[in-house]
């Protein structure tokens, strides 16, 4: 961390002495700092490749530290992220091997004592003095009573309520990255995006069977009349605000069991039921990071980890099913709404047919996984009148049907239109739709109330932007809708609309446009959102081991799940999470990358950990690396880090594609040398950190306030305290190793004058270091020339009919090839068709010139044009104005049409005759 | 001047047409504002037939059309859900176009166009319009009734 001021906020407390007058010395030293440029501060530029390697960055710490994914560690294939398996003779007891997988973490939270931890104050785990020291579960979980000097647990990721939002945006992520990638060719890394998709869908499918079993073990073990749960477990209520009276939780779960019933659970994990989250204690373990004390992961946060049922420790043991309607852990209908969104993009970008292939070898179509999760879970609100979530089996096995409440989120009467439309979009084209449509009553409650409601308009605007074309909505409306966003901090939505409904007028661009979306990825940490109260480490609640080096950069609008909840500062006095220590996963930013890349990318995307399958490397920095591009064979290579700055740079890691062998590798650079002998190429790349400085903002304005030490009833304002934001950089150095081999290609076209000879690669790789020499030879008479072709027209008009030598040289770093070719030429005669002259375009293909001539048929030579000239232009061959107005003087004249675009133009020549001459050329570049 | 004649008899025979409809007959506003429409209906249009759907409880659902262009939508006598509390009534705004042929619901952020297909002083028969077009929507018809 750089401390800029002795006197900055933390440090003021330390040294009582600085003094008022300091505020200005302050403000004019930040003017220096970044003036003198004494201190390292990386240029805060922001790019397409900035963005690229900033996505990647994130990508790179989401997977690593927020998701467990079922792959294969040594092949590389995915199982089926279920690992379901049941005792035999048993109807209730399940067993799911990889509990939790699949799902993404909402938080990684820092604290000393898991304070915060959402489950641990259930079931009396963790006892109330201590949030997670219980000495009755000791050898469980402990933490603070381990002896002295033994490093403390602190830390515990969050799989709790929101779990399945961050699934929404998980989908979001990975199904715009999928398009992307094949936009790029990269289907190999679209494989494995497929797989991942799989993955999160395959964690709903195992929480939905979660959920049977809890049922069923529920249904199994109640006695005639008992109570599903025998206590209300809460009488939380709503404020006065809320419309509907403030019910209390949990009221329907008095219903009585009706034994006669035997529940059969549906085990296909669509039945549209289902918990939150199924991360268990343990789930940290692949999680945890030994080497960097901030990302240690010592607990799993949300209710299932919370949930003891084991009749072999310590503890107490709870049902199940009781305890996740006592924690809120069921689905709700907010969590329903951004599930839904992301099986959208689902529908949105995923082929109908693609598959994923398990190592087992079983298939499985993701679209259509995609499409039957939605309608269980849409199709099972729509069918019940009451417009609840029910508790499956309840409707047969209760004296009454149990419905999850207005708080628990179980009643969808505001949001059920939004969910049956949405659930259309998903299914459009699929073979079973949901045979339903949203009555007019849903949709004027939907309109009516979800629209008013306070506490429902962020999910009125959620789902208006998921099912909604807006742009077919009133411009009035739309005005409405983007100002809805704007206030809601979820502009992304407006992004996300033009992408689900391609065509027609663009809301992204009512708020902005891609500048505004630039803006707010550029404005977005490299070390990925976070946030740091500024009581860390002091406030004596939570006072314990803090691990140092803990730095976050607090950038409003970037604290974690920046499109999710009110969209208010967590930091805000009414935030749940206000004060807690947190990294987000970033899917907030890369779900926004993405979209930003599909709406306005200008440069293809791919994974650069697959650099070489790339098209192009446009998005990361292969000019950062200086060394040959190309290496013979045997030979080695010295690369270095262009700017190399050892204050600016850290931790430098120096890569190679598989076929490159490095030696002598340094921090500034290495040797690279290809360990095969064959034409082929590879590439040498180095990742490196450098640093930004940003401010530390522990609320959203500018400076902090703290007590005058002259005069402790004045508070004074200081400057909150600058450190460094770490961003991941990669260069790239693509190379190749020269064996090439080439042949001559001839196209020959008498009637048209085109006579040319072009050096056509057969072997090795493209590259632009060749040099080519070109001489043909009729009868005595040579022409020469340099480049990837040679036009030889001009010899044929002076010979004509012939034998013709033409000789090609290219010289490479390393070799030269030679090659050679005769052959005989008989010229177009009269021309045909009695034309008297054609027009000739020369080169054709053409990037930024050509060159015209009129060309006498009769005759074969080059015909005589007037000083005055003759009009010319140029139009595209499917018509359209002149984009090229201008006139041919001489022969062989040089026109620029560098302001074409690629494609193809005929070109017109008005020498007099009824009809202008004309041919068509075209333009590649 | 025969154009300008032209016109003026043209237009003269217009204002005769319209003011020469039968006082007796109501227009689609008045028979909308008529008194409140105590049942609705839900149809989805299945292989060229609407077939009813929706639950009962909201069959009875109320609409009342206002001569000041609300329109009051409440949820009936029969609650779908007594467990929950009774929802308040929406109030919206109503109006009609495309020679009040096109009734449009308007709502806060949004809006809905059906087809009239029928009014009379005791049925409405009309098909939702799909948004940013002028094709009737095949597959939802609403019946009120009073």
């Amino acid at each position: 961390m750089y401390l800029l001021f002795p006197c900055s906020r933390g440090i003021s407390s330390v040294f009582p002495n600085c003094f008022r007058g300091l505020q200005f010395i302050q403000i004019l030293l930040i003017m220096l700092y970044y003036l003198s440029g004494a201190i390292p501060l990386k240029a805060q530029t922001c790019s397409e490749a900035t963005l690229f390697q900033k996505y990647w960055q994130y990508k790179k710490t989401y997977e690593k530290h927020f998701i467990v994914q079922d792959r294969d560690p040594v092949f590389g294939c995915i199982n089926d992220g279920i690992g379901f398996s049941q005792a035999s003779g048993t109807t209730s007891s399940c067993n799911f091997e990889k509990q939790g997988y699949g799902l993404p973490a909402t938080h990684h939270v820092i604290s000393p004592v898991g304070w915060g931890m959402p489950g641990a104050e259930i079931n009396e785990r963790f006892g109330n003095d201590h949030p997670l020291k219980d000495v009755d579960c000791g050898g469980t979980l402990s933490y603070g009573d381990e002896p002295p000097g033994t490093p403390r647990k602190h830390n515990f990721i969050d799989f709790g309520s929101e779990t399945l939002t961050q699934l929404g945006w998980h989908f979001v992520t990975l199904a715009t990255e999928y398009e992307l990638l094949g936009r790029s060719g990269q289907v190999e890394q679209q494989k494995k995006v497929l797989e991942e998709i799989f993955l999160g869908l395959q964690a709903i499918r195992r929480l939905d069977m979660q959920a049977q079993c809890m049922l069923k073990e529920m249904y199994d073990t109640r006695n005639q009349g008992q109570l599903i749960c025998d206590k209300p477990y809460t009488t939380t209520k709503w404020g006065d605000k809320n419309p509907f009276n403030s019910p209390p939780c949990h009221k329907n779960f008095d219903a009585k069991i009706n034994t006669d019933c035997n529940y059969t659970p549906d085990m296909s994990g669509y039945s549209g039921f289902m918990i939150r989250s199924d991360a268990p204690q343990g789930l940290d373990e692949l999680l945890h990071d030994p080497t960097d004390e901030t990302w240690h992961v010592d607990a799993v946060g949300g209710s299932f980890g919370g949930l003891n049922n084991d009749p072999t420790d310590n503890c107490d043991d709870v049902d199940p099913f009781c305890f996740m309607a006592s924690t809120q852990h069921f689905l709700s209908h907010d969590q329903i709404i951004n599930l839904l969104y992301g099986l959208s993009f689902i529908k949105r970008y995923i082929p109908e047919n693609v598959e994923v292939t398990l190592c087992d070898g079983t298939k499985h179509k993701v679209l259509e996984m995609a499409q039957k999760t939605s309608h269980g879970i849409v199709g099972s609100i729509a069918a019940d009148p009451e417009l609840h979530i029910t508790i499956p089996g309840s409707r047969a096995c209760c004296n009454k049907v149990a419905k999850l409440s207005i708080c628990e989120g179980g009643w969808t009467v505001t949001t059920a239109y939004g969910l049956i439309k949405t659930d259309e979009y998903i299914q459009e084209g699929s073979l079973s739709p949901l045979q339903t449509i949203g009555n007019v009553g849903t949709q004027l409650a939907f309109e009516g109330l979800g629209a008013n409601f306070k506490n429902g308009r962020d999910f009125y605007l959620k789902q208006s932007c998921n099912f909604k074309d807006l742009s077919e909505v009133s411009n009035l409306n739309q005005s409405k809708i983007v100002d809805m966003a704007d206030k809601a901090n979820k502009e992304i939505l407006l992004l996300g609309n033009d992408l689900l409904f391609p065509g027609g007028e663009s809301m992204a661009e009512k708020i902005g446009g891609k500048e505004y979306f630039m803006g707010l990825l550029c404005d977005a940490p490299c070390s990925g959102p976070c946030m740091k109260p500024d009581d860390y480490g002091t406030n004596p609640w939570q006072a314990g081991n803090w691990p140092e080096g803990f730095e976050c950069p607090n950038t409003p609008g970037w604290k974690g799940n920046r499109w999710d909840g009110t969209g208010t500062d967590p930091q805000a006095p009414d935030s749940p999470v206000r004060g807690q220590s947190r990294k987000g996963n970033g899917l907030d930013y890369m779900a926004l990358f993405n979209m930003y890349m599909l709406q306005y990318g200008t440069s293809g995307f791919y994974n650069p950990n697959d650099p070489e399958k790339s098209p192009n490397l446009s998005l990361q920095n292969t000019n950062g690396i200086l060394g040959p591009s190309v290496l013979c064979v045997g030979e080695t290579g010295n690369y270095i880090l262009d700017n190399y700055n050892s204050s600016l740079m850290s931790d430098i890691q120096w890569n190679s594609s598989a076929n490159i062998g490095l030696t002598n590798t340094v921090p500034v650079g290495t040797n690279a040398k290809f360990n095969v002998n064959v034409p082929t190429s590879g590439s040498v790349s180095v990742e490196y950190q450098t640093t930004k400085l940003m401010l530390q903002n522990y609320n959203l304005s500018s400076f902090s306030l703290v007590k005058d030490p002259d005069d402790p009833t004045n508070w004074i304002q200081v400057p909150h305290d600058l450190f460094t934001d770490n961003c991941a950089n990669q260069d790239v150095k693509p190379i190749i190793q020269e064996g090439s081999q080439f042949e001559i290609k001839l196209t020959l076209e008498p009637c048209s004058w085109n006579y040319i000879a072009t050096a056509l690669q057969t072997g090795g790789f493209p590259s632009d270091h060749y040099t080519y020499k070109w001489k043909v030879t009729c009868e005595n008479e040579t022409i020469t020339g340099t480049g990837p072709f040679i036009d030889f027209y001009e010899l044929v008009i002076t010979h004509r009919s012939g034998q013709y030598t033409i000789e090609l040289e290219v010289n490479g770093k390393c070799t030269v090839f030679k090659s050679s070719k005769t052959i005989d030429i008989e010229d177009c005669g009269n021309g045909g068709g009695g034309i008297e002259s054609i027009i000739r375009v020369n080169p054709n293909p053409a990037q930024e010139w050509i060159s015209v001539s009129l060309i006498r048929t009769d005759s074969q030579q080059l015909d005589e044009i007037p000083t005055s000239g003759y009009p010319l232009n140029i139009r595209r061959v499917n018509g359209g104005s002149n984009l090229i107005n201008t006139k041919l003087s001489n022969n062989g004249q040089n026109i620029n049409v560098g302001s074409l675009p690629n494609g193809y133009y005929n070109i017109y020549l008005n020498t007099g005759n009824i009809q202008p001459l004309s041919t068509t050329f075209v333009i590649a570049r | 001047m025969k154009n300008l004649l032209f016109c003026i008899t043209l237009t003269f025979a217009l204002l005769v047409s319209c003011s020469s409809k039968n006082s007796d007959e109501m227009s689609n506003a008045e028979l909308l504002t008529l008194g409140i429409w105590t049942r609705t209906l839900d149809f989805e249009n299945k292989n060229g037939t609407f077939v009813e759907y929706g639950f009962d409880c909201y069959k009875d659902n109320r609409w009342e059309f206002k001569a000041d262009g609300k329109v009051i939508y409440d949820d009936g006598p029969v609650d779908c859900d007594p467990d929950t509390p009774p929802l308040d009534p929406i109030e919206l705004g109503w109006s009609l176009e495309n020679n009040d042929q096109q009734l449009i619901i308007q709502f806060p952020f949004d809006e809905a166009k059906y087809s009239i297909v029928e009014l009379n002083g005791s049925k409405l028969v009309m098909d939702e319009i799909e948004p940013g077009t002028a094709n009737t929507i095949t597959n939802h018809r609403v019946i009120l009734e009073r």
